[in-house]
C-alpha cells in the first residue's frame, strides 16, 4: 500500500567530505603519519634511478673504482629497503584509516535507517534502503580501501619524480608539457564514455541473474508448463547481451590505454631530445641524462594507475552520497499518536489517505477497552490494514485524533503477514526484543505460544542457524518465532494485521492459538482475514470503502443480519 | 586466420547481435581435460590475441633499450641525425605498442566472453531440463551457471598473457645475453628462481590472508538482512537492538579486515624488498663490470633498464598462471558432474498436444510420509478433492508431476500410462501439476497466462473461473500490466490467481492443483469454488486442499488421515 515513491536523499561532495572528515579527525595524527609514510616511500624511490646514473657516469671516468661502485649499491640497497618499508606501511596505516572510517559510516547508516519513521519508509520502499546498506556500502568498500594507496603512493611518487627530475635539470621540468595534455584529453573521452558503459555492464549482469533465478526458483513451475525452453531463450539472449556491452567497455579501456601509451612516447621522445641537447652544451651529463630516462620510466606504472582509478573513485564516491545522504536525514518522531489516553486505543473521526486528495479513512470512530479485543473485518481495499498502521502510529490523521493509553504508547506490537526470519539462530530471532532474556525466559515465551515443540524438532533447537544461507523456515515456523517474539516484549497493546493468513489451514488453527495466547489480558486490535478470527473477539467492527459500517459481537451481527451476517453465511456456507 | 563472424566494428568494440558458436569442449574424460578443451576450442580468438601478446611485451621491454641506444650513441657523440634515428625507432616501436594494446588483449576477451556464453547456455539447459534434479538450491545452481562458467573460461586468458610474458622474458634474456652473459644467465635464472621462492615462502601469509578476507562476517550482507525486516522490527520496536548487533557484526568485520590487510602488506613489503635487492644486486654487478671496462656504458643502461622492465613479466607469470589453473580446474570438476549427467543429457523431446479426451486418474499405495498411503481413483470427467495438507500434500503432488521416484508397490497410471518419474515428459503432457508456489515470469500479465500450448479460446473463461476479473480491473494496464521480478509488483492473492488461470487455460486431460487459494480472501474463494467444476466440465480434476469452500465445491472428497503439525 505505498503511494507513488519518493526517493532517499542522496549527499553532495561538501556534505561527504565533511561527514568524512568529521569521523577522520580524531585520529588526524595518523593521516599525517601515512602521509609522512608514502612521501618517504616516494622519496626512497629515487635513489635507485639517481645512483644508476652515477654508476654510468663512473664507468664513463677513469678515475673511479670498484669501491665507489660499491658504495652507490649500499645507498640503492638502503633505498629499496626504505621503499619497501614505508610503502607496506603506508598501506596499513591508510587501511586503519579508510577501513574504520567505512565501519564507522555503515554502522551509522544502519542505525540512522532503522530509526527512520514508518511512514518514510512507506514513501521510499525498502529497496533503496536495503540497496544502499549492500550495494552502495560494497562498492564503497571494494573502490576506497585499495584507491586510497595507490593514489597517495602515486601521486607522491609523480611529484617527487617530476621535482627530481628538475632538481636533475630545470629543463626536464618541460616534460610535462606535451604529456600532461594528451592525458587530459585521453581521460575526459575515457569518463565521457566508460562510466556508462560499466553501469549498463552491471545492469546487464542484474537482467542475467534475475532471468537465472527466477527460473531456477520457479523450476517445478517451469518444468510442468514445459517452460525450459522459454526460460533458456531468456537467458540466453541475456547472457550475450552482457558479452557485448562487456566488449564495447573493453573496447574503450583499451583505447585509453593506447592514448596513455602516446602520452608516454611524447614523453620519452622529450627526455630524449632535452638530454642530447644539454649534454652537447655540457649541462648534463650521461649519468644524467641516464637517471632521467630511468626516472621517466618508473613513472609509466603510476600515471597508469593513477589514472585507471579516477574512475573506481569517482563511483565510490556517487556511492558514498548515497550513504551519507541517509546517515544525515534528520531525526523525526516516529510516534505520531497522541499519549495519555484514558482507554488503550480511542480513534476519534480520523480521515486519513496516502495521497493528498485521495482519502482512505472517511472518518473512522474505534475505542479498544482495556483488556477488550477488537476484531475488524471486510473485503480488501476496506481501509483495515490502513486503520491498523494509524492505530500503530505510522502516520498521522489528516483530521481526528488517534490516541492510546500511555502504556500503549510505549509498548506497542504489531504483527503483520510480513515475515522476515533474520540470520542467526533461532534464540537470537526471538530475544530481538528483549536481548538480555535467559533461555528460561526464551522457553517459557515459546512454551506460551505452543512452538517448543516446533523449536525442539530443529536440528539444533534454539541454536539453530537461520536466515537465507542456513536453515530455511517454513513461513508458519517463521511466524511462530515472530509470536514468540511479540510474547516476549510483554506488549501494553497488541495489533494483529492478517498475521495468521499466509499459511494453510491446519497451521492457521495452530497460529491461531499462538496469537491468541499473545493477546490473552491484553488490549487487541486484530484485522481478521478468516472470520472465525472475528467469532473469539469481544467485538467486531465492519468496515467498507473506509467506513465503519457495523459494531458489536459477533452473535448480535449475526441476528442483525447486515453485512456481516452476510460475509458470515458465506463463509460458513462450507465449514464442515 | 580469418576474422571471426562475431566482430562487427573492432574500434567500437562492437559484436553480432546475435551469439556466435564455438566448437563445443565437451565431452571431456576429466576436469582438467575439460579445461584444456575449453582453452584449444577457443583457438580462432585466442591465437591472435596470443601473437599481440607477444609483439606488447616485446615493445615494452624494447623501450629501455632504445633509450639506452640512443643515449649511448647519439648523445654522448652530439650525433643529430642518430637521434633522429632512435627518435624514428621509439616512436614505431610506441606506434607497434598502441596498436596490439587496443586489439589484442580484447580478442582474447571476445574468445573468452564467447566460450563462456556458450558453456552457460549448455549448463542452463542442464539446469532446467525436464529431467534436471529439483533439490538443488537456487543459489548453488546460479552460482554453477554463472560463477563457475566464468571461472572456468578464464583459463583462456592463460593462452593470451603467459605467452606474452614468456616471450618478454625469452626476447629480454636473449638481449641481456648479448650484453653479457654472466649477467644474462644471473638474470634469466635467477630472478624465476627467487619469485618461485618468494612465491613458496609467501605461501602461508597469503593463505592466512586469504582465509581471513573469507572469514571476514559479510557486513553488507548483514545490513541488507536488517533493513529487509525493517516493517518487522518496527513492528516490534526492535530497531535500537538490531543496530546494537550490526556494531557487533560490523566490528567483527572490521579487525578480520585489518589482520587481513595486515598480512597483505607484510607479504607487499617482503616481496618488494627482495626485488629491489635483486635490482640492486643487477645494478651493483653491471656497475662493476663497466668500471672495469667490460661492459660499455649504453650495456649497461640497457641491462638496468631491461632488469627493471623484465620484473614485471617474470612477477605476473609466477603469480598469475597457478591461481587460474587450479581455480579453472575446480570449476570444471564441478561443471563436468552437471554435464555430463545423462539424465538430463537427451534433447528434451517437444510436447504432444493433448488430443481432448478425459482420463482415468488412479492413485496406489502412494506414501505420504509418516508411514501412510493413500489409494483413490478419479473418473474421467470428475473433480475430486484430496483432503490433505503439508508435507503429505507436497509428496501426493510431487509423486503425480513424476518429480519423485514411486516406490514399490505404489503406481500412479493416468489412462493406460503408469507415470515414470525417469520419463517424465509424457506423463506431464497428461497430467498438469500446478505447483503451490506461484512463480510468476518477469513479464505481462498475459506473458503469464499465455503460454505455449494454451488455448486461446478458453483464455476469457479461465479468468473468470480464476477470480481474475477484479484482478484484472484493479491493475493499470490489464491484461498488459507488468508483473515485475518474480510476479512481485502483484499482491500475494492477485498472483495466486494468475497461477490458477494460467494452469486452466493449458486445458490438461488431467488437472491436479495444490491449496490454490490461500492467498485470497474468503468471498472470493468461494467465487473460485463455484465457477472451476464448470469450467472444468468434461475433463478431469484433482484439488489437494483442505479448503471447506473448494471441497464442497468437489464431486467427491476423498480423505487421508495425515494431519500436519508445524514442522
Amino acid at each position: 500500500m505505498t503511494a507513488g515513491q519518493a526517493a532517499l536523499p542522496v549527499a553532495g561532495t561538501r556534505e561527504v567530505w565533511r561527514t568524512c572528515w568529521a569521523l577522520l579527525r580524531p585520529r588526524a595524527w595518523l593521516v599525517l603519519l601515512v602521509t609522512l609514510a608514502f612521501v618517504l616511500a616516494a622519496a626512497a624511490g629515487l635513489v635507485l634511478p639517481t645512483a644508476l646514473g652515477r654508476i654510468v657516469d663512473l664507468a664513463a671516468s677513469p678515475t673511479s673504482d670498484d669501491a665507489d661502485v660499491w658504495r652507490l649499491g649500499a645507498w640503492m640497497a638502503a633505498g629499496a629497503l626504505v621503499q619497501a618499508l614505508a610503502t607496506g606501511a603506508g598501506a596499513l596505516g591508510a587501511a586503519a584509516l579508510v577501513e574504520r572510517l567505512l565501519a564507522q559510516l555503515r554502522e551509522r547508516m544502519v542505525s540512522r535507517a532503522l530509526t527512520l519513521p514508518r511512514r518514510v519508509v512507506e514513501r521510499t520502499g525498502t529497496g533503496d534502503l536495503t540497496s544502499r546498506a549492500s550495494d552502495d556500502v560494497a562498492q564503497v568498500a571494494q573502490g576506497l580501501p585499495g584507491a586510497i594507496p595507490t593514489v597517495a603512493a602515486s601521486g607522491f611518487t609523480l611529484l617527487l619524480t617530476i621535482g627530481a627530475l628538475a632538481a636533475l635539470q630545470p629543463w626536464f621540468a618541460l616534460v610535462v608539457l606535451p604529456v600532461v595534455p594528451i592525458q587530459a584529453v585521453a581521460l575526459r573521452s575515457y569518463l565521457r564514455t566508460a562510466p556508462p558503459l560499466y553501469a549498463a555492464e552491471r545492469t546487464a549482469l542484474g537482467v542475467r541473474a534475475q532471468h537465472l533465478l527466477a527460473a531456477l526458483r520457479g523450476l517445478p513451475t517451469v518444468q510442468a508448463f514445459g517452460l525450459g525452453a522459454l526460460h533458456a531463450a531468456r537467458i540466453g539472449t541475456a547472457s550475450w547481451q552482457v558479452v557485448r556491452v562487456s566488449m564495447r567497455a573493453r573496447a574503450v579501456l583499451n583505447t585509453f590505454f593506447s592514448r596513455l601509451n602516446t602520452a608516454e612516447l611524447a614523453g620519452m621522445a622529450t627526455i630524449l631530445v632535452l638530454a642530447f641537447v644539454l649534454v652537447g652544451r655540457g649541462d648534463l651529463t650521461v649519468g644524467g641524462a641516464t637517471t632521467a630516462m630511468l626516472l621517466f620510466l618508473q613513472l609509466f606504472g603510476p600515471m597508469m594507475g593513477l589514472l585507471l582509478l579516477v574512475d573506481d573513485l569517482q563511483s565510490a564516491l556517487a556511492s558514498l552520497g548515497r550513504i551519507v545522504g541517509v546517515v544525515a536525514m534528520p531525526v523525526e518522531d516516529d510516534d505520531q499518536r497522541r499519549p495519555h489516553g484514558a482507554h488503550p486505543v480511542s480513534v476519534d473521526g480520523v480521515r486519513f489517505g496516502y495521497e493528498p486528495g485521495t482519502p482512505v479513512l472517511h472518518g473512522v470512530d474505534l475505542l479498544v477497552r482495556a483488556g477488550e479485543r477488537v476484531a475488524v473485518v471486510g473485503t480488501s481495499g476496506a481501509g483495515k490494514s490502513t486503520l491498523a498502521a494509524l492505530v500503530a502510529g505510522a502516520h498521522a490523521p489528516w483530521s481526528g485524533v488517534v490516541e492510546v493509553s500511555d502504556a500503549a504508547h510505549a509498548r506497542t506490537v504489531l504483527i503483520s503477514q510480513e515475515v522476515h526470519v533474520f540470520a542467526g539462530t533461532v534464540r537470537d530471532n526471538i530475544t530481538l526484543t528483549r536481548p538480555d532474556a535467559d533461555d528460561a525466559t526464551v522457553r517459557a515465551a515459546l512454551d506460551a505460544v505452543g512452538g517448543s515443540e516446533t523449536v525442539a524438532a530443529l536440528p539444533q533447537g534454539l541454536d539453530t542457524e537461520v536466515g537465507p544461507h542456513a536453515h530455511q523456515l517454513t513461513v508458519a515456523q517463521a511466524q511462530l518465532v515472530a509470536l514468540a517474539r511479540a510474547h516476549l516484549a510483554d506488549p501494553a497493546l497488541v495489533l494483529l494485521d492478517e498475521a495468521t493468513a499466509e499459511a494453510g489451514s491446519a497451521h492457521g488453527a495452530m497460529l491461531d492459538r499462538a496469537a491468541d495466547a499473545v493477546m490473552r489480558d491484553r488490549p487487541a486490535l486484530v484485522i481478521a482475514h478468516r472470520l472465525d478470527q472475528a467469532v473469539h473477539a469481544d467485538r467486531v467492527v465492519v468496515m467498507a470503502e473506509g467506513r465503519v459500517v457495523e459494531s458489536g459481537s459477533h452473535d448480535e451481527l449475526v441476528a442483525a443480519g447486515g453485512t456481516y451476517a452476510h460475509l458470515w453465511a458465506a463463509w460458513q456456507r462450507h465449514r464442515p | 586466420m580469418s576474422r571471426p563472424r562475431a566482430v562487427v566494428s573492432l574500434r567500437r568494440g562492437e559484436i553480432t547481435e546475435e551469439p556466435v558458436g564455438l566448437p563445443d569442449p565437451l565431452p571431456a574424460a576429466s576436469p582438467r581435460a575439460l579445461v584444456a578443451r575449453t582453452m584449444w576450442r577457443t583457438r580462432r580468438y585466442a591465437l591472435p590475441a596470443a601473437g599481440s601478446a607477444v609483439v606488447h611485451q616485446v615493445c615494452e621491454a624494447l623501450v629501455p633499450v632504445i633509450m639506452g641506444m640512443a643515449i649511448d650513441s647519439a648523445v654522448v657523440d652530439g650525433d643529430v641525425r642518430g637521434l633522429l634515428v632512435w627518435l624514428a625507432l621509439l616512436a614505431l616501436n610506441f606506434v607497434l605498442l598502441a596498436q596490439v594494446v587496443r586489439f589484442g588483449s580484447w580478442y582474447g576477451q571476445l574468445g573468452a566472453e564467447t566460450m563462456q556464453h556458450q558453456l552457460r547456455t549448455r549448463v542452463t539447459d542442464r539446469l532446467l531440463h525436464p529431467r534436471a534434479r529439483a533439490d538443488r538450491l537456487p543459489g548453488s545452481a546460479l552460482s554453477l551457471a554463472t560463477n563457475d562458467v566464468r571461472q572456468l573460461t578464464s583459463a583462456v586468458t592463460l593462452m593470451v598473457y603467459p605467452v606474452g610474458e614468456a616471450a618478454a622474458i625469452v626476447v629480454g634474456g636473449a638481449l641481456l645475453l648479448l650484453q653479457s652473459v654472466p649477467l644474462g644467465l644471473a638474470v634469466l635464472v635467477g630472478a624465476p628462481l627467487l619469485l618461485l621462492l618468494l612465491d613458496v615462502l609467501g605461501r602461508p601469509l597469503r593463505r592466512r590472508a586469504e582465509t581471513e578476507a573469507a572469514a571476514i562476517a559479510d557486513a553488507s550482507g548483514a545490513a541488507a538482512d536488517l533493513l529487509a525486516g525493517y516493517r518487522v522490527l518496527a513492528g516490534v520496536h526492535a530497531q535500537e537492538e538490531a543496530s546494537r548487533r550490526y556494531r557487533t557484526t560490523s566490528r567483527q568485520a572490521l579487525r578480520a579486515t585489518m589482520r587481513a590487510r595486515g598480512s597483505e602488506a607484510g607479504l607487499r613489503a617482503g616481496l618488494d624488498a627482495v626485488t629491489g635487492l635483486f635490482m640492486v644486486g643487477v645494478a651493483v654487478a653491471a656497475g662493476l663490470l663497466a668500471v672495469r671496462g667490460e661492459l660499455t656504458v649504453g650495456g649497461l643502461i640497457t641491462v638496468v633498464g631491461l632488469t627493471q622492465l623484465l620484473l614485471v613479466p617474470i612477477t605476473a607469470f609466477a603469480r598469475n598462471v597457478a591461481p587460474v589453473w587450479s581455480a579453472a580446474q575446480a570449476s570444471a570438476a564441478r561443471l563436468l558432474a552437471l554435464l555430463s549427467d545423462e539424465t538430463t543429457g537427451a534433447e528434451p523431446p517437444a510436447r504432444s498436444a493433448s488430443d481432448g479426451t478425459a482420463l482415468r486418474l488412479r492413485v496406489e499405495d502412494v506414501p505420504l510420509g509418516d508411514g501412510e498411503r493413500v489409494t483413490f481413483e478419479v473418473a474421467p470427467g470428475e473433480t475430486v478433492g484430496v483432503q490433505v495438507d503439508g508435507a503429505a500434500a507436497v509428496a501426493l503432488a510431487e509423486t503425480l508431476a513424476a518429480r519423485r521416484p514411486v516406490p514399490d508397490g505404489a503406481r500412479v497410471l493416468v489412462g493406460d500410462f503408469a507415470v515414470d518419474p525417469a520419463e517424465p515428459e509424457r506423463a506431464r503432457a497428461l497430467v498438469l501439476v500446478a505447483p503451490h508456489e506461484a512463480a510468476l515470469l518477469d513479464g505481462t500479465v498475459e506473458d503469464n497466462i499465455a503460454l505455449p500450448g494454451h488455448r486461446p479460446e478458453l483464455l476469457a473463461d479461465a479468468l473468470h473461473a480464476a477470480a481474475c476479473d477484479d484482478v484484472l480491473a484493479a491493475l493499470p494496464d490489464g491484461l498488459a500490466t507488468v508483473v515485475g521480478e518474480g510476479g512481485l509488483r502483484l499482491s500475494g492473492g492477485q498472483r495466486q490467481r494468475v497461477a490458477l488461470a494460467r494452469a486452466l487455460v493449458m486445458d490438461p486431460p488431467v488437472l491436479v492443483l495444490h491449496e490454490p487459494t490461500t492467498a485470497v480472501d474468503s468471498v472470493t474463494e468461494s467465487l473460485v469454488a463455484e465457477r472451476l467444476p464448470a469450467l472444468r466440465a468434461g475433463r478431469t480434476t484433482v484439488l489437494l486442499t483442505t479448503s471447506p469452500a473448494l471441497l464442497a465445491a468437489c464431486d467427491r472428497v476423498v480423505c487421508t488421515t495425515v494431519e500436519e503439525a508445524a514442522r
